[in-house]
């Protein structure tokens, strides 16, 4: 069974022995999130505003409809060979902690559902450092690595700056 | 406070809803806040009643905590903004929803059909009260329902306060007879006196309201005609009546048989202090729908913009033509000039629309403290001042519900009892400060107290005792760093809740609320000296005019505040001083910036600077100036300034993100950010 965790919306619910995936491509690899926590998927943005002082995987900032969302590459966050840019590139909206950002990955290739009971769990040397991957599922020929984007080493992106404690407490009293 | 203290004081200290019977005593100017403040609220509240019903629809169908949490978050917030304007019964009540809602969240039980049941009864009197708030109905008991089904459904008594007083059910607000149209035009006021013990009397009023109705419109008549049958005696009628008809013309029609006095008031009479409108409708407007408004009115400046070089073309042409061309240019001319008068007025217009002074929403406060003071017995002063500073009517909305939570925990939390204070060798009133000032494009808002300060024993044992940090490590903390772990979740200082401070529930989302806006939030302590707590905010949601520049092949934006020219430079004009590069600007040496040092802060600036001449901003603040080199001058634009915390987090040297018109994003520069980076390297 997959860790339990509180989606932002309960608005796709599939059966309850099933989930529904979107899987997609990274660096050659197969990759999925639920579908509750993805808003949209669209093509990736023809510009985007570099910050000043950001971490490597934030793209920038780009907008989708007069909202200012932070584009991240996926690869990058997750440590893996950056993907060259081609057509079949996609982003991917996700919504963590009522903010949106975008996944952008190599390629979308399906929306799934697929039976709980064909998730496994992944093997503790894989977890102990990397809580974002929950699970593995079989899927024709080879395997889709099953994320959790709440778990993402994305603090970055979110903790509060000018030296303000953060979510880890140690770490913001730190910079104090 | 003219009551004795001790009566409304519980066993348990200050855990103590206002009794009833001192709602009744309110003094007119409290009522009068209340009444200013009521439009607010009612809107607020209801959003607040369909935020309870999603919630509880969304447990209905099954869901989780984070229901739980949204309902909490829900309730709480109309508790503290009930209290807030006096309707302290619906705030009690409140409250022990809550209570009930907090032993559920700890309860692995996710869903209770007797408390949802509870809670959409509460949710529906709720509606009804707002209804009846709106319609000037005031102190109507909507409740009742709610109260049964509370006492039912709770397997033990309350805690907190005795079983609720029958005369509860009476007025809420007291003073409210008399609700007056806000649009007094035509209106003409007047209150009708029947001779003492005359016998049907109701009858009589019941024909006054006929009278009246026939000379134009009543907008009220008390006792309502309605209820007349069952009132047994009437002594007195007021009534408001929007006629065309003159005074005298109605007095005539008032004097009936029986009636002793009439006393009338047209409307053009100042505004008298005690009496209170109807609250004011409102309504909301999304936001993007403003901002589409503005969008609108930009890109009809821009039109504008068009017509007028047209115009200059068009004019050279005609010169060399003859005179039909030239009276067709004069008409062409006046056409563009009055578009563009029109243009200007609109995009004011939509602008303003956002602006509002943040006064009413610092006197909001006033009540605070004076319910505090009355129910605590501690004397609390509140200073406010910058009432007068404008801000977007949405930072306003969104900053209300923070502020008081911040205002109730320094009256409740920090200042100490009289008794208390003078043994500290302090004044015995405690005084709690509220400034807000706007510095450059920030409105910085502090809010001080001279109370007990922070209990650092009890936040490092709190600590501890939830596990946040390691023993050690809060062993080691300093008072300062201390201080800052009070904005993790969960961490108060109190062990018990109050009806208005809550249960520390607040501080993490005080600070959240104040991060989503794009602020900033710092609280200091000192034991036995008090608190204080700076809240910075840049006007992210307003419309900044801002100097457009082309650096790099990006786009940025300057705030126009701080620019004061453009100057092109000659490469020979830049000069070395250690690290630092220096040009001349009207005689004086300003330190020179690029923008990639900015970016990459780690690189040291060359020595040697390009060979070609330059453009640069100078920009400047208090004393300060600094030279930035750009590539291009867009032109000077109202920049509607975007959050980056809205998804993102607040970057140092960005003041926030706009959107031009193609759609692109730009980043709008904190000129504070770029002094402190040119200041830094030349300390390198």
């Amino acid at each position: 069974m997959v860790t339990a965790v509180e989606p932002p919306s309960e608005r796709r619910q599939a059966p309850a022995d099933c989930i529904q995936l979107v899987i997609f491509r990274l660096a050659g690899e197969r990759y999925a999130v639920e579908v509750r926590w993805v808003r949209e998927i669209i093509l990736p943005p023809d510009e985007v505003t570099i910050l000043p002082q950001s971490p490597k995987y934030l793209k920038g900032l780009f907008n989708l409809r007069n909202e200012v969302l932070p584009l991240v590459d996926l690869g990058a966050c997750l440590g893996l060979t950056e993907n060259p840019r081609n057509d079949d590139a996609r982003v991917i909206l996700v919504e963590i902690n009522e903010k949106t950002l975008g996944f952008l990955v190599g390629a979308v290739e399906a929306v799934s559902r697929v039976q709980r009971t064909r998730i496994g769990r992944p093997g503790i040397g894989l977890t102990s450092k990397r809580e974002y991957i929950t699970g593995l599922v079989q899927m024709d020929e080879d395997l889709v690595i099953l994320l959790a984007p709440e778990k993402l080493p994305l603090e970055e992106l979110f903790i509060a700056d000018e030296g303000q404690p953060t979510a880890k407490p140690t770490q913001g009293i730190e910079t104090l | 406070m003219s009551r004795p203290v001790a009566d409304e004081l519980s066993p348990h200290g200050l855990n103590i809803a206002l009794p009833a019977s001192s709602e009744q005593n309110l003094a007119g100017e409290d009522w009068q806040d209340a009444v200013r403040y009521l439009p607010m609220f009612i809107d607020e509240a209801r959003q607040t009643h369909d935020e309870i019903i999603d919630a509880l629809l969304a447990l209905e169908a099954g869901g989780g905590s984070q229901e739980v949490r949204k309902l909490a978050i829900a309730l709480h917030r109309l508790k503290g903004s009930a209290a807030s304007i006096g309707l302290h019964r619906l705030a009690e009540l409140t409250h022990e929803a809550e209570d009930r809602l907090q032993a559920l969240g700890n309860n692995p039980q996710p869903y209770d059909t007797a408390f949802s049941e509870v809670l959409f009864a509460f949710a529906d009197g709720l509606q009804q009260q707002v209804e009846a708030l709106r319609s000037g109905r005031f102190g109507e008991d909507t409740f009742a329902a709610v109260k049964e089904a509370l006492r039912q459904a709770s397997a033990s008594p309350t805690k907190h306060r005795s079983e609720p007083n029958p005369a509860e059910s009476s007025a809420l607000l007291q003073p409210a007879e008399k609700p007056s149209p806000a649009d007094r035009k035509g209106l003409i006021e007047g209150q009708v006196t029947f001779q003492p013990g005359l016998s049907h009397a109701a009858l009589k009023a019941c024909l006054l309201h006929e009278r009246l109705s026939a000379l134009g419109q009543v907008e009220y008549f008390q006792p309502p005609p309605e209820q007349l049958e069952e009132t047994a005696e009437v002594r007195t009628v007021s009534f408001g009546l929007r006629t065309e008809k003159q005074v005298e013309r109605v007095r005539q029609a008032l004097q009936i048989v029986g009636v002793e006095q009439v006393a009338l008031k047209p409307a053009t009479d100042a505004l008298a202090p005690l009496q209170y409108a109807k609250p004011a409708e409102t309504i909301r407007v999304e936001l993007e729908r403003l901002e589409r408004l503005l969008n609108l009115a930009g890109q009809l400046t821009l039109c504008k913009m068009r017509f007028l070089q047209l115009g200059e073309r068009f004019g050279k042409v005609a010169a060399e033509a003859g005179q039909s061309w030239k009276t067709l240019l004069t008409e062409l001319h006046e056409a563009t000039a009055s578009l563009g008068r029109l243009t200007d007025a609109v995009r004011r217009c939509a602008m303003e629309m956002r602006m509002t002074p943040i006064g009413p929403l610092l006197a909001r406060f006033n009540r605070v403290v004076r319910d505090i003071r009355r129910r605590s017995g501690k004397d609390v002063r509140l200073i406010t001042s910058g009432e007068k500073t404008e801000l977007d009517k949405r930072l306003i909305d969104e900053l209300a519900e923070p502020l008081i939570h911040l205002v109730r925990n320094a009256a409740d939390h920090g200042i100490e009892s009289p008794q208390e204070r003078s043994a500290c060798g302090k004044p015995p009133y405690g005084t709690i400060t509220l400034e807000v000032c706007r510095r450059g494009h920030n409105v910085i808002i502090h809010l001080a107290d001279d109370g007990r300060g922070i209990d650092m024993e009890k936040l490092r044992s709190k600590a501890l005792q939830r596990g946040l940090l390691p023993p050690a490590e809060i062993q080691r903390m300093s008072e300062e760093q201390l201080t800052q772990l009070v904005w993790l979740p969960g961490l108060s200082t109190r062990d018990e809740a109050s009806e208005v401070s809550g249960r520390g529930m607040g501080m993490d989302l005080v600070r959240a609320r104040i991060e989503r806006l794009g602020g900033t939030i710092e609280l200091h302590s000192r034991t036995g000296q008090g608190t204080s707590v700076i809240l910075k905010l840049p006007v992210t949601l307003v419309v900044l005019p801002c100097l457009h520049v082309e650096i790099g092949g990006a786009r940025y934006a300057l705030p126009l505040d701080t620019v004061e020219e453009a100057v092109s430079f000659g490469p020979e004009s830049v000069k070395t001083l250690g690290r630092r590069l220096l040009v001349a600007v009207r005689g004086r040496l300003v330190p020179l910036l690029k923008l990639a040092d900015f970016y990459n802060p780690l690189q040291a600036p060359r020595t040697k600077y390009d060979q070609h001449s330059f453009l640069a901003v100078i920009l400047g603040h208090a004393e300060r100036r600094l030279a930035l080199k750009v590539d291009r001058l867009l032109g000077v634009r109202e920049t509607l300034v975007k959050s980056l915390a809205a998804n993102y987090r607040n970057v140092p040297g960005v003041a926030g993100a706009s959107i031009d018109g193609n759609g692109r994003i730009l980043l709008i520069l904190d000129p504070a950010a770029l002094f402190d980076q040119a200041l830094e390297m030349s300390l390198l």
